[in-house]
């Protein structure tokens, strides 16, 4: 009964410190995730655990997950202003992969991508690789996995303005 | 529990988020952001790793040989995969096609072991109303279902209006 209660007790302490911490990381760490946001979550998704099932003590793990969390914060500063230095740590800078409408073929050798690998992430996208490529300005691989796609104008979804003079007509 | 472990847990948890740092910037993008079930597995090992190590339950020379292995691994496979169809295969289940031209492949949802409830479900969720909207439909390698429209479902593009209406009036 008094392990139960330990638990129920180091959970709480644990879940507003919880709430404290990520609050200081930052929104980045919970949405997507550059590599600096990812490192952090992950280190310290594990780290609750043991406290909370008693391995470890509550301080120990305050001070271990506070140390995390701080230094993603020193390095966020850090880097915030400094572009070299950012790249240089974080490889945060994204890759173009097709540019208008041309495969980017060194590109996607460096980033061991396929042909098919790209087709796939393409088509999560919605858009035909083998048919639509000409419609593509720019796929590219951004930091955090994702691939982000900006269309030719001419692809681009209507928009009320388009329809200009003939709307006078409808 | 006196100041000097105290620091000693924040020293060493500084050498691993540095090593979990350059992990992370050697194995490259596609590593984070995944796409096979392997990127989610390396991220769980290393997680659990990294605590062990924080906590002083395991040496830092241990834990720096766990985070090589896998990191190694996981390139070999990565770049293995890129190079060989076979292995990719081996490593990542294939793409599925489960809607073609606006019919449901009900062979291809068996051996998916999807429900057509679900894919119905994913459907709804990107949007679509009816199948029949559906050009392609495929369950990709990490789990989503990817869905390319008919194109006269397709939404209307700047390109679809004529020239002359696009003259702002």
């Amino acid at each position: 009964m008094e392990e139960l209660l330990g638990v129920a007790l180091r959970l709480t302490i644990m879940y507003f410190y919880a709430l404290l911490v990520l609050r200081l990381a930052g929104k980045r760490a919970l949405g997507d995730l550059t590599a600096l946001d990812f490192i952090t979550t992950l280190i310290i998704g594990d780290m609750f655990d043991s406290v909370i099932f008693g391995d470890q003590s509550v301080p120990a793990a305050m001070v271990g997950i506070g140390s995390i969390v701080l230094l993603h914060v020193l390095i966020s500063l850090v880097t915030l202003r400094n572009t070299r230095l950012r790249h240089a740590l974080l490889g945060d800078r994204p890759v173009a992969l097709v540019h208008s409408g041309r495969l980017q073929r060194k590109n996607l050798a460096r980033q061991r991508i396929g042909e098919h690998v790209l087709a796939a992430l393409l088509r999560l996208q919605g858009l035909d690789l083998e048919t639509e490529k000409n419609e593509i300005k720019l796929a590219a691989l951004e930091s955090n996995g994702m691939l982000s796609l900006i269309e030719m104008e001419d692809a681009k979804p209507a928009q009320k303005a388009d329809l200009g003079a003939l709307r006078r007509l409808m | 529990m006196d100041v000097n472990e105290l620091l000693l847990i924040a020293f060493r948890a500084t050498i691993v988020y540095f090593v979990v740092l350059f992990v992370v910037r050697v194995l490259g993008k596609r590593e984070v952001g995944t796409l096979t079930a392997f990127d989610l597995i390396v991220s769980l090992i290393i997680g659990e790793g990294v605590d062990e190590a924080i906590y002083g339950d395991v040496t830092m020379d241990k834990f720096l040989v766990l985070v090589g292995s896998v990191a190694a691994w996981h390139l070999l496979n990565s770049w293995a995969s890129y190079k060989s169809k076979l292995v990719d295969r081996i490593t990542g289940a294939e793409p599925r096609v489960l809607v073609k031209n606006g019919k449901l492949d009900r062979k291809a949802l068996a051996k998916e072991r999807m429900p057509e409830e679900e894919l119905m479900a994913e459907l709804r969720l990107m949007g679509v109303d009816e199948i029949k909207e559906v050009k392609t439909a495929t369950l990709e390698q990490n789990g989503q279902v990817s869905v390319l429209l008919e194109d006269w479902a397709k939404p209307l593009q700047k390109g679809d209006l004529p020239a002359s209406a696009k003259a702002k009036g």
